[in-house]
C-alpha cells in the first residue's frame, strides 16, 4: 500500500492508503466526500476531476486528446487538471498530493 | 425516521441507492440483496475490457468490500425476492425467509430476451441449447465468453445492438472471425441515428467483420456444440461460437399480483416513487416519464441507473429531488468512442458536423431551433456542448451546428 494526501472540496486534508496499480479514481470514489466517477473509468463523464500537486505532475503519462477535450470543457479546468480514472498508481506515488476539483 | 431500507438488486442502481443514502446521512439499517454472488459491479466493461482480457472481474467492482463494511451496508448476495406483500410491508425471499421494510428500493434490473429458435435453448430453463451459445448480461457470462474468443475462432453475433456491436469489436481485436446478423435494416437502430450507425458499421467492415442486415436466424446448427447459424435465406454461416444479444426487458415478473402499477417496466413518478407507499424503483427495471421525453420510457443506461439511484435515496431521506437530467450514454468500438445525449424525436431534422482534422463526426437531431439529441463519434467537445444545449434548451441554428469552426460552447 502507498499513502496519498487528498484535499477534499471543503479544504480538509485526508491521508489515504491506496493500492498500487489501482487507478487513483478507484481510491477516491470509496469516500463519501470523494469523486462520483459515474462512467466507471471510461474517460466519458469527467466526474473524477482532480488537481495534481505541481511536484507530482510529471510522474504520470501525459493526457491523451480525449481526456484533454473533456477537461477543457470544464469550468474549473487548470493546467494541472487530470481525470483521476486515467491515472494508474505506482509504488513511486507514495506521498502523492492531489486536490479534488469542485463538482460541476 | 425509517428504521430499515431494503434494496433489491446489487447492480449499478442498487449500489447507488446505498451509497447516496449513507452520503445523505441515513443511519438506519440498510440491507441490499443481490441475485448474483458478486459484489456490485459495473456492466459496461463486460462487453469490452473483460472480453478483451484487459480488466479482471475485480476491477469491475463499484466499491471494495471494505466500503460496505465501513458504511454498514448488509450485503446478502445470492439472494433475491420472490414476492412483494406491500400490505404487510415485507418481501418474501427465495430461501423462504422474508424481510420487513420501512422503505423498499426495487433495482432488479433487466433480464435477457431469449432467441426462440431450435438450438438456442429457450423456454423457462435456458441452457438446454447447443454448447458454445452465449448470452451476455453478467460478469460470469462475460468471463465464459472471454474464454472462448481465441484467435481464429469463428464467432456469430446475433443482434446488432450495442452489446452485439461491442462484442463483435472485442472479438475482432482478439483475432476472431466475426459475422454479425441483424433482423432489421440498420445496426443499433433503436437509438443510433442512421448516419452514426452507418459510420460504425463501415468501421466494423473495414476491420473485417461481415455484417448481414435484414436477415433472421431460423436455427442454430450443430450436434452437442454449435457449428453454424442458419439464416432465413437458406444460407448457413459457419460458427464455433454464438453470442445472442437481442435486448432485455425489465425484471418485473415477480411483481405480478403485488398491486404495483406496471407497464413495460415498473412505473415511477419523477421522484422515483411507485404506486405503492414506501416502494421506489431505479435503473433498468423502472419505466418513467421525463420532461425531455415523450410518453413512458425505460432507459437502459449507467447514467439512468445512477441518477435514479440518487433520486430514490433523496426520496427516502425526504428531500424529494426530481429527475430531469438529460439522458446520456456511451459506447466504444475499436478506436471509436460514441457519446450520445438526449433522445431524437420523430419528425426531427438531422444535421451533421464533420471535423476533417480529427475525423470526428457529430449528428444533431432538432426541431424549431431546439436540440433534442446529439450523437458524436470521437468528438467529445460537440457532445459535451450538445448535452448542455439540450438540457438548457438553448436556441441554436443549423449553420452553427454544421460549422466545425464554430465553438458551440460560446452559446452556453
Amino acid at each position: 500500500m502507498i499513502r496519498i494526501e487528498v484535499t477534499d472540496r471543503d479544504g480538509r486534508l485526508h491521508t489515504l492508503e491506496a493500492r498500487p496499480h489501482d487507478r487513483l479514481m478507484e481510491t477516491l470514489r470509496e469516500f463519501d466526500w470523494g469523486v462520483a466517477a459515474i462512467c466507471g473509468g471510461m474517460c466519458s463523464c469527467a466526474t473524477c476531476h482532480v488537481f495534481i500537486d505541481e511536484a507530482w505532475l510529471d510522474t504520470f503519462p501525459l493526457r491523451d486528446s480525449d481526456e484533454l477535450e473533456l477537461l477543457e470543457f470544464l469550468d474549473h479546468f487548470q493546467p494541472n487538471s487530470r481525470l483521476s480514472c486515467q491515472l494508474e498508481l505506482r509504488e513511486a506515488h507514495d506521498g502523492l498530493a492531489v486536490t479534488l476539483a469542485p463538482e460541476e | 425516521m425509517i428504521e430499515r431500507v431494503v434494496i433489491l438488486g446489487a447492480g449499478q442502481a442498487g449500489a447507488q441507492v446505498a451509497i447516496s443514502l449513507r452520503q445523505g446521512g441515513y443511519s438506519g439499517e440498510l440491507v441490499m440483496l443481490g441475485r448474483e454472488p458478486h459484489l456490485p459491479y459495473q456492466r459496461p466493461p463486460l462487453s469490452k475490457q473483460v472480453l478483451k482480457r484487459e480488466w479482471s472481474a475485480e476491477r469491475c467492482h463499484l466499491r471494495h468490500l471494505e466500503y460496505y463494511q465501513q458504511h454498514d451496508v448488509q450485503l446478502r448476495l445470492g439472494r433475491f425476492a420472490v414476492r412483494l406483500d406491500a400490505g404487510a410491508s415485507r418481501v418474501e425471499l427465495d430461501d423462504g425467509g422474508y424481510l420487513e421494510y420501512g422503505a423498499l428500493a426495487i433495482c432488479t434490473g433487466a433480464c435477457l430476451n431469449r432467441l426462440p429458435v431450435p438450438g438456442a435453448g429457450h423456454g423457462a430453463e435456458p441452457g438446454n441449447g447447443l454448447g458454445g451459445v452465449h448470452y451476455l448480461r453478467t460478469i460470469d457470462d462475460s468471463q465464459a465468453l472471454a474464454g472462448r474468443l481465441e484467435a481464429g475462432v469463428r464467432l456469430a453475433v446475433i443482434g446488432a445492438g450495442y452489446i452485439g456491436m461491442e462484442v463483435a469489436a472485442s472479438a475482432r481485436l482478439r483475432g476472431c472471425e466475426v459475422d454479425v446478423i441483424e433482423a432489421v435494416d440498420q445496426v443499433m437502430k433503436r437509438s443510433a441515428l442512421p448516419q452514426v450507425a452507418r459510420f460504425l458499421q463501415q468501421r466494423h467492415e473495414a476491420e473485417g467483420v461481415r455484417v448481414h442486415l435484414g436477415r433472421k436466424v431460423v436455427r442454430l446448427v450443430g450436434s452437442g456444440e454449435v457449428s453454424g447459424v442458419e439464416l432465413d435465406d437458406g444460407r448457413v454461416l459457419d460458427a464455433d461460437c454464438v453470442m445472442i444479444g437481442i435486448g432485455v426487458r425489465p425484471e418485473i415478473d415477480w411483481l405480478h399480483g403485488s398491486g404495483v402499477e406496471m407497464g413495460r417496466g415498473l412505473r415511477v413518478d419523477e421522484t422515483c416513487r411507485t404506486s405503492l407507499r414506501h416502494v421506489y424503483a431505479a435503473g433498468d427495471v423502472a419505466e418513467l416519464r421525463h420532461p425531455l421525453l415523450d410518453g413512458w420510457q425505460v432507459l437502459e443506461s449507467v447514467q439512468n441507473a445512477v441518477s435514479q439511484g440518487k433520486i430514490v435515496a433523496s426520496a427516502i431521506l425526504g428531500n424529494g429531488q426530481v429527475y430531469e437530467e438529460t439522458p446520456w450514454f456511451w459506447s466504444e468500438q475499436y478506436d471509436c468512442r460514441l457519446q450520445m445525449a438526449g433522445i431524437p424525436r420523430a419528425g426531427d431534422s438531422l444535421l451533421a458536423r464533420h471535423n476533417p482534422e480529427t475525423g470526428g463526426l457529430s449528428l444533431f437531431s432538432m426541431a424549431g431551433g431546439v436540440l433534442h439529441a446529439v450523437q458524436s463519434i470521437n468528438a467529445p467537445r460537440d457532445y459535451l456542448s450538445g448535452r448542455q444545449l439540450i438540457s438548457q434548451r438553448t436556441p441554436v441554428s443549423d449553420a452553427q451546428l454544421e460549422d466545425p469552426q464554430f465553438n458551440l460552447k460560446d452559446l452556453l
